[in-house]
């Protein structure tokens, strides 16, 4: 009965494929981030960026969904990024070790520039 | 109320069914408190994980989210610190072994189970952090976040 | 779900800010919400102040439960009287709508879905508070 929504929604901008994880990243989110993710990959994305909105809680099974999503972008040669991050999730993500396998942005505007950047450069 | 070294402590109590969700209100809950204890808005973010993580296990694993079963919490408000304690009614117990894990994202990477964040991140984000358990109740996790006042200049 | 605080002002805002994170996560709208964080800031307060004296020994204790019509709020206070008999007999007023609560008590009835207080001379009053999950369902009481 109590609510734990995670909206999932997948735009496309630049070359990189943007999932936008609108509220909470619980075990609960588990479905929608891995349908996403699969979704992008199937066609083709290259890059990806987790764009977090109206969040304030990720706990550490949220975190073992995004340790999940990073395996298989490692495993896939693609490159992912986050933004939208609170500094208290920021932090989480590099204690946990994230950070090296997904760059942090503050917003979404700067991870695009970030990776327009890398595509150039390639 | 009890006396302490001379300082008085005043405690608040929440029970809450073993359902997931709830933890949140835990969070909510201790995050108000410490707000209105001054601590700076780090130190309850960090509050706020720990505690999410606590009242998540008591419910999962500790009560094997039974929803008649409570998670009780007990949050001890003193001059210089909060303690808090969650404990569970204990129908899993939670081997001591398991509280000093120190997980790794390459492990993780190798693993099915990419988990096991939660204790750890009660350790690495709290001041004191002590796990028991005690037959007839349960699991129970004390936390304590050390409350850190401004140097006063004294003239 | 059960808070139990002392009866200590600046407490009733834990208590707030507890049932607003659960009425939140129930499903409540932001705007009732805000009615919620009032209604409870305002019977805590007199718990607090006039059931319990501001005696710090005391408590006051809240209990919440959540149904598929509404979320319902009792909050008890433990009575000015010591926990013992008392040795003369004591009258007690009829609670409805005591004077002395004033526009406290006006706002709760005018935010809340349904009110009721109960007495009992050895435990207190209890203030029950409904807050229903359609706001279109029943009637404002008045």
């Amino acid at each position: 009965m109590l609510e734990d929504e995670l909206t999932v929604n997948i735009r496309h901008r630049d070359g990189v494929a943007v999932i936008d994880l609108i509220g909470d990243v619980t075990t609960f989110a588990e479905e929608k981030i891995n349908n996403a993710y699969r979704q992008v990959t199937d066609k083709g994305a290259r890059y990806i960026l987790f764009n977090f909105r109206q969040n304030d809680y990720i706990n550490s099974a949220g975190i073992a969904i995004l340790i999940g999503i990073v395996t298989e972008v490692n495993q896939n040669g693609q490159r992912l990024a986050v933004s939208g991050l609170s500094p208290h999730f920021q932090k989480i993500f590099r204690m946990v070790g994230l950070a090296q396998y997904a760059e942090i942005y503050q917003t979404e505007d700067e991870a695009i520039s970030a990776f327009k950047r890398l595509n150039t450069i390639n | 109320m009890s006396e302490a070294d001379g300082a008085t402590e005043q405690i608040i109590e929440m029970r809450l069914p073993s359902r997931l969700g709830y933890e949140r209100i835990a969070m909510d809950t201790a995050a108000s408190l410490a707000r209105r204890m001054g601590f700076t808005p780090e130190r309850i973010d960090a509050l706020r994980t720990a505690i999410g993580e606590a009242v998540t296990n008591a419910i999962e694993h500790g009560n094997q989210a039974d929803a008649a079963m409570k998670v009780v919490v007990v949050l001890t408000i003193r001059t210089d610190e909060l303690i808090i304690s969650v404990a569970d009614q204990g129908r899993k117990v939670l081997d001591p072994a398991q509280t000093f894990l120190q997980p790794r994202i390459t492990d993780a990477f190798q693993r099915a189970d990419k988990g096991g964040w939660g204790i750890w991140l009660i350790r690495e984000l709290m001041d004191e952090v002590e796990f028991s358990f005690a037959p007839g109740s349960g699991n129970q996790v004390r936390m304590v976040v050390h409350l850190e006042r401004p140097p006063v200049i004294k003239p | 779900m059960q808070l139990i605080i002392p009866s200590v002002l600046g407490y009733e805002v834990v208590v707030r800010d507890a049932v607003a994170s659960l009425a939140q996560r129930y499903g409540l709208p932001p705007d009732r919400i805000e009615d919620v964080k009032t209604v409870l800031c305002e019977a805590c307060t007199n718990a607090i102040e006039h059931g319990n004296g501001s005696d710090p020994h005391r408590r006051v204790r809240v209990s919440c439960t959540v149904s598929e019509q509404s979320l319902v709020v009792e909050v008890y206070d433990e009575g000015r009287l010591p926990p013992t008999l008392p040795e003369k007999p004591v009258k007690w007023l009829p609670i409805q709508f005591p004077s002395h609560h004033g526009i406290g008590l006006k706002l709760i009835v005018a935010l809340s879905d349904e009110v009721s207080i109960a007495n009992d001379p050895a435990f207190g009053t209890c203030i029950r508070l409904v807050f229903y999950r359609d706001p279109r369902s029943g009637i404002h009481t008045s």
